[in-house]
């Protein structure tokens, strides 16, 4: 160590401090001793319990890191689609094409959300007529817009629904 | 005690940590490893007791597991952890105390406290530690954390959180003391 121990000389030097003989410092440490090893028992139940919450509480985060990663892309991935779809998706080939220009589109039916209803609303909004139903507004914020697409993406993801366009559907 | 891996031992502290932080248990365990004795041998200091030493050294490296994703660490991880095991020991301590009224208040000192084994040391051994165990306060534990523990003056003063320059006047001041003490001459002079 830096200023601590010169071996080429029999005290130690320490920017400007009085010399500290190595026996006096030697003296010193094993005056201080205390070693765990002289109790392998107790060193052993303290790695145990010390690695084992290090393996459960990092190893936990790393998970929690893991899933976050995949959650997010898949969101990512669903939001994609959905611009995608909502781009390229034909009107005529949509399986919740509203019709008289009113949306009704029921998010409690069985199985939930799909990824369709986000197709469904995003060509919707695309053709800019029409009035949807307040159940598109997902969001809550009393607009039905890009935001609520991007909700029923997300909730279709979560739910992790089939893409079967004869489920649900405006009626 | 597993050794580290070549490749953790060239590995700061630093380092390891951000390892650790990321997920790397095998990072965490080469730190834990780095640093267990000396967190044992520094609980023991401040606490006088094998049991009451598990404790601390338990709890300090739990401290550290739970600190672990916001902890920034620029230099050695013993500055960081020298003053928690000290608020530790002393938090237990003024628990027993509560607990256990008229606990002696000379645990406080654990300078004289004597560990297992110190009773065999040479006299001249016992004389150092007891005219180490006279010193003022903050002499003393400067002292004990330079000579003992080995740490650089900068590295005292990080844990202690003072300037640089008064752990110089106080390390002055200790191993002056020392030095004009009659009982630990002949050792300091090295016959």
């Amino acid at each position: 160590m830096a200023g601590i121990r010169n071996t080429d000389q029999t005290s130690i030097n320490d920017d400007g401090n009085p010399d500290v003989p190595i026996p006096v410092a030697e003296a010193l440490r094993a005056a201080h001793r205390a070693d765990l090893n002289a109790h392998p028992g107790d060193r052993a139940t303290l790695d145990a319990a010390i690695l084992g919450m290090a393996r459960r509480e990092i190893g936990r985060r790393r998970t929690s890191s893991w899933v976050l990663w995949r959650v997010g892309g898949g969101l990512a991935a669903a939001a994609s689609l959905s611009f995608a779809a909502w781009a390229l998706w034909p009107i005529s080939r949509g399986p919740s094409m509203p019709t008289g220009g009113i949306a009704t589109f029921d998010i409690s039916k069985p199985g939930g959300v799909t990824i369709l209803d986000a197709f469904a609303l995003a060509r919707l909004l695309e053709r800019g007529g029409g009035q949807p139903s307040v159940t598109w507004d997902l969001t809550g914020d009393g607009a039905i817009d890009q935001r609520d697409v991007d909700a029923i993406a997300r909730q279709a993801v979560r739910l992790s629904t089939t893409t079967d366009a004869t489920r649900g559907g405006p009626a | 005690m597993p050794d580290e891996t070549s490749a953790d031992e060239s590995r700061s502290d630093a380092a390891l940590l951000g390892l650790a932080q990321r997920g790397e248990v095998a990072a965490f365990e080469a730190l834990y490893f780095r640093h267990r004795d000396f967190v044992y041998r520094l609980a023991a200091r401040f606490t006088g007791n094998h049991a009451a030493t598990l404790d601390v050294s338990q709890e300090t490296f739990a401290y550290l597991i739970k600190r672990l994703p916001t902890l920034e660490l620029t230099g050695k991880l013993s500055t960081w952890l020298y003053p928690i095991v000290k608020n530790i020991a002393h938090t237990q301590h003024r628990k027993r105390q509560r607990e256990v009224p008229g606990l002696n208040a000379v645990v406080d000192d654990p300078s004289l406290v004597r560990h297992a084994g110190s009773d065999s040391l040479p006299d001249q051994h016992q004389h150092l530690r007891e005219a180490v165990a006279n010193l003022p306060e903050a002499q003393r534990e400067v002292v004990l954390m330079r000579i003992v523990d080995e740490m650089s003056v900068d590295e005292v003063a990080t844990a202690l959180n003072i300037p640089i320059g008064t752990v110089k006047s106080r390390l002055f001041h200790g191993l002056g003391t020392l030095r004009q003490n009659a009982a630990i001459k002949d050792l300091w002079e090295g016959l």
